[in-house]
């Protein structure tokens, strides 16, 4: 008779406490997500674009709480080495995978095989075109041409007149600019003098360019695509004098862009955030983890730079990535 | 308020009803009291608990801050001290000074003394990046030999330049840069920079450059802990991001800070609360016009929150158990002796009043159990007389009953004795009279109730021998009964109702007549009489009838059976008395069973 009494007090008791903690659980997060592994294009610390990426990604995960393992291949961009690491990765059972592809075909059964497992698959930098994946976060290729293109002035009673200098057409991120680009200078808005694949070598960007000068000297702009077109293109316009005259736009900085630009001899840089991909790709894929909605494309916009706006401190931290 | 109560559905009217007891009750209140008071209680020392080491944690990041910003004023003073070296050195003055004597050579060789001091200082100090000297003559040097200046690099728009030129000899700190004056050279750093003056004419002659690795100013905010997630930024005077781990995120808008509290807020820590959770922020000033700020998540400072909460509940919990328990018995204590008083009184509600309640305490239930005892004690005494008055009654009733001769029998007998006189039968006359006699004699003996066995014997006999002279051969009789048992004692009067009721209702209708004996015996310690006859007999039915207490008919004419039995009972005891066995047109036998009685 007694004990039945003291059953209910202890009951009313149970559940006042029951509501008491619940009160005060919410407060606190919920526990880190499992594992997110960035797979970048190379790994190299000389490689500032991707030790960029690697700090902001690293930022992320301090911000986030979450861990995260960062993979890349030592040394050049290598495709097969990132197969590997891909493999080695989705074989490590992670939660996401955030994934910088080199190329896209040689890793359709990787990618299918992270698929079946169940991991959340971010790409970054490079779209894949074919295969599939839960979220894309890039600055968006096509957006960046339409701003080097811009930058020439289509539609005006003087109608640009430029050539492209690429050097590898199977590369997405260039074809995708070069759309972007020959979007904006449609035929009727510019005359577009081609497409001149220089490889990788700065002298046949040099020889090029002065020909193109030589052959059509109302020409006002060049945009190069790679590096080396861009220092070939700027000595040949330095040498035959139409520095001012035509307009050489690049995309990515390097120190010899930077230097160009600070002389003048190159006219406009579409730079990226790689910072912002780093923090961004771990983002989303906490946020994809956490099953919360996420948009198919991240997109991070990119900063058209200038000889008159690269010391601003904003473009500081673009132009000149401080690694840490 | 009743009508309310019905309205609960049963099973909850069904498990409240304990509530409705005293202990239950009490129980309840106690226990609601308890749980209100702790659950407060707890809640309240938690928050203070909490706020106690958000305190704490405050004035450990405000150390914490006060401490980054004195390391970063540490490498700030020495760079200041370089300029202050620099400012004062006679070779620079020299070389910067508008002195046209100073030919070719003699520059040259100036310049190596002064690059290779800057070099010596740089040597020493591992985080400086470069010295630089800018004369407004044109020349320069550097710790660098030798030094090409970036030629697309106006040195005059430069900030740090343009700062300085206007400080007026005071120094003036840069933000972070990309420091881009040395041609094909992009370091981040932070320029402390200051104008260099004639010792004579106190005019500016140009401008000493200390630029300090970026590097270190990261190392120190990174090394930081506040936390997993907390992080240190600078702001300038302005309000202007000089130093952030996410600059870009900032520069981007994908993170904000709240730069106008920093620079606002005279309290030198705030909180602020968004979507990640809140955030504190400590401000410290420094004497070169920056303001380091330390963030830190609340959740992370406070080491274990979820620890801190269940050892609360845990106290809680265990706190609530012990004085559950603590109040559980003394409510029971308090409720025992009126649960006892409960059970006494239950008792004597069954009838039983012989229970009295234990009085234990001296309190208001102490009290009422007396006073109850009391009652129940008078209740006793009140039933106990009525019992005996009842008794008494019966017993007077029952006397007055067998003193008295059946009027038919005194007139039968009568009567008999007229037509014994009218036939000349003197004899006989005689005889029956002097039976009646007898028979009166003994019912009016004594007053005491008791008589020997011997004087029952004698009245049964006249009794017998008047009937025997009216019935004539119809009636025969026997009585046998030990002379050993004369001397013990009988009721009066105690066989005639069976040996009349043997005639009347046995003998009587039987065309042929009977025997009624009478024999006694003694058993163990009682005294066994049978009236037995052989006449028509009775039923079971019939002697139940007779037996019970229905039966006892008080028409005065005849003493029934029952009322003999209850006699014997009330004079000896529920152990004696009588019982009938009979058969039909077999014969009756009546046992009396007495104790033996002197």
């Amino acid at each position: 008779m007694g004990s039945k009494k003291l059953w209910l007090p202890l009951l009313l008791l149970g559940s006042v406490m029951l509501i008491g903690w619940m009160g005060l659980w919410k407060e606190t997060p919920a526990s880190s997500a499992g594992k997110i592994v960035l797979i970048m294009k190379t790994n190299d610390i000389n490689n500032s674009y991707w030790q960029t990426v690697h700090s902001g990604a690293l930022a992320a995960a301090k911000e986030l709480k979450v861990p995260l393992e960062l993979l890349g291949p030592i040394g050049a961009e290598n495709p097969e080495d990132q197969r590997l690491l891909l493999k080695r990765a989705i074989d490590s059972k992670p939660a996401a995978i955030v994934l910088a592809p080199i190329r896209e075909d040689g890793i359709t059964k990787e990618i299918e095989a992270s698929r079946q497992a169940g991991i959340k698959l971010i790409i970054l930098d490079t779209p894949l075109l074919e295969l599939d994946y839960d979220s894309y976060v890039s600055s968006d290729h096509i957006e960046e041409g339409r701003q080097a293109a811009n930058r020439l002035g289509p539609g005006q009673v003087r109608k640009p007149v430029f050539a492209l200098i690429t050097s590898d057409e199977s590369s997405t991120v260039s074809s995708q600019r070069t759309e972007g680009v020959q979007e904006v200078l449609s035929p009727g808005k510019a005359f577009n003098l081609g497409t001149y694949r220089i490889g990788m070598s700065e002298e046949q960007a040099y020889w090029t360019v002065k020909s193109l000068t030589i052959a059509y000297p109302d020409i006002t702009g060049v945009i190069a695509l790679t590096d080396v077109g861009i220092t070939g293109a700027a000595r040949a316009l330095a040498d035959v004098g139409l520095t001012h005259s035509v307009k050489l736009i690049g995309f990515d900085s390097s120190i010899p862009e930077i230097q160009l630009l600070e002389r003048g001899q190159m006219h406009t840089l579409i730079v990226q955030n790689p910072f912002n991909m780093g923090f961004l790709g771990v983002q989303t894929a906490d946020s994809l983890i956490r099953e919360r909605n996420v948009s198919k494309m991240v997109d991070i916009p990119s900063t058209t730079i200038t000889t008159a706006n690269m010391y601003e401190p904003e473009n500081q931290k673009l132009l000149f990535p401080f690694v840490y | 308020m009743k009508s309310g109560r019905n309205r609960l559905p049963v099973w909850l009217r069904n498990r409240f009803v304990w509530v409705k007891t005293i202990h239950g009750s009490i129980s309840f209140a106690f226990s609601v009291l308890i749980l209100g008071a702790i659950g407060i209680t707890s809640i309240i020392s938690y928050n203070l608990s909490e706020d106690a080491v958000i305190a704490n944690s405050e004035a450990y990041m405000g150390e914490v801050v006060q401490q980054v910003g004195q390391n970063i004023q540490s490498y700030i003073d020495s760079m200041e001290n370089i300029s202050l070296l620099i400012f004062t050195s006679k070779d620079v003055k020299y070389y910067i000074s508008d002195n046209p004597f100073i030919s070719r050579e003699e520059v040259y060789t100036y310049e190596k003394n002064i690059s290779s001091l800057f070099q010596s200082l740089m040597y020493m100090r591992k985080d400086i990046d470069s010295i630089m000297v800018f004369g407004y003559n044109g020349r320069n040097v550097s710790d660098r030999k030798p030094t090409t200046l970036n030629p697309n690099v106006e040195l005059e728009e430069q900030e740090w330049y343009q700062e300085a030129a206007g400080a007026k000899g005071k120094s003036f700190i840069s933000a972070p840069h990309v420091q881009n004056i040395v041609e094909g050279d992009y370091q981040w750093v932070v320029s402390l920079s200051r104008e260099l003056k004639n010792s004579n004419s106190m005019n500016g002659q140009g401008i000493a450059l200390v630029n300090l690795k970026l590097n270190v100013i990261n190392e120190i905010s990174m090394g930081v802990k506040l936390g997993t997630r907390g992080y240190v930024f600078i702001v300038d005077r302005e309000g202007n991001i000089v130093y952030h781990p996410q600059q870009q995120l900032l520069y981007s808008k994908l993170r904000t800070e709240p730069l106008s509290r920093v620079m606002s807020s005279s309290e030198s820590s705030f909180v602020v609360d968004d979507e990640s959770g809140k955030k504190i922020y400590s401000v410290q000033d420094t004497n070169f016009g920056w303001k380091i700020v330390g963030v830190a998540y609340q959740n992370e400072l406070n080491a274990n929150p979820e620890e801190m909460r269940n050892s609360f509940l845990l106290w809680a919990a265990a706190a609530l158990a012990v004085t559950l328990i603590i109040s559980f018995f003394l409510t029971h204590r308090i409720t025992r002796p009126i649960r006892r008083l409960q059970i006494v009184m239950r008792q004597v509600e069954r009838g039983n009043f012989k229970v009295r309640a234990e009085v234990e305490q001296a309190n208001e239930i102490g009290q009422l159990e007396r006073t109850f005892n009391m009652m129940v004690g008078q209740t006793q005494r009140l039933m106990d007389e009525r019992i005996q008055t009842e008794e008494t009654k019966r017993r007077t009733e029952l006397r007055l009953l067998q003193s008295q001769i059946n009027p038919h029998f005194l007139y039968n007998t009568l009567d008999s004795i007229i037509w014994m006189s009218e036939q000349k039968k003197n004899e006989e006359v005689v005889l029956m009279t002097s039976a009646l006699a007898k028979l009166f004699r003994s019912s009016i003996a004594r007053d005491d109730e008791l008589v020997s066995i011997r004087i029952e014997q004698e009245h049964i006999a006249s009794y017998l021998q008047i009937q025997k002279m009216r019935y004539r051969d119809m009636l025969d009789y026997r009585i046998d009964i030990p002379r050993e048992l004369h001397a013990y004692k009988t009721p009066r009067i105690l066989l005639q109702p069976f040996v009349e009721n043997a005639i009347y209702h046995g003998i009587k209708h039987m065309p042929e007549g009977g025997i009624v004996s009478i024999t006694a015996e003694l058993q163990e310690d009682c005294i066994l009489f049978h009236v037995t006859d052989n006449g028509q007999g009775m039923s079971e039915d019939t002697i139940k009838l007779l037996m019970s207490a229905g039966a006892r008919n008080n028409d005065r004419e005849h003493i029934g059976v029952s009322n003999v039995n209850e006699r014997i009972k009330l004079t000896f005891g529920s152990a004696y008395g009588i019982t009938i066995t009979s058969e039909i047109s077999e014969g009756t036998t009546v046992t009396v069973m007495i104790p033996k009685v002197r």
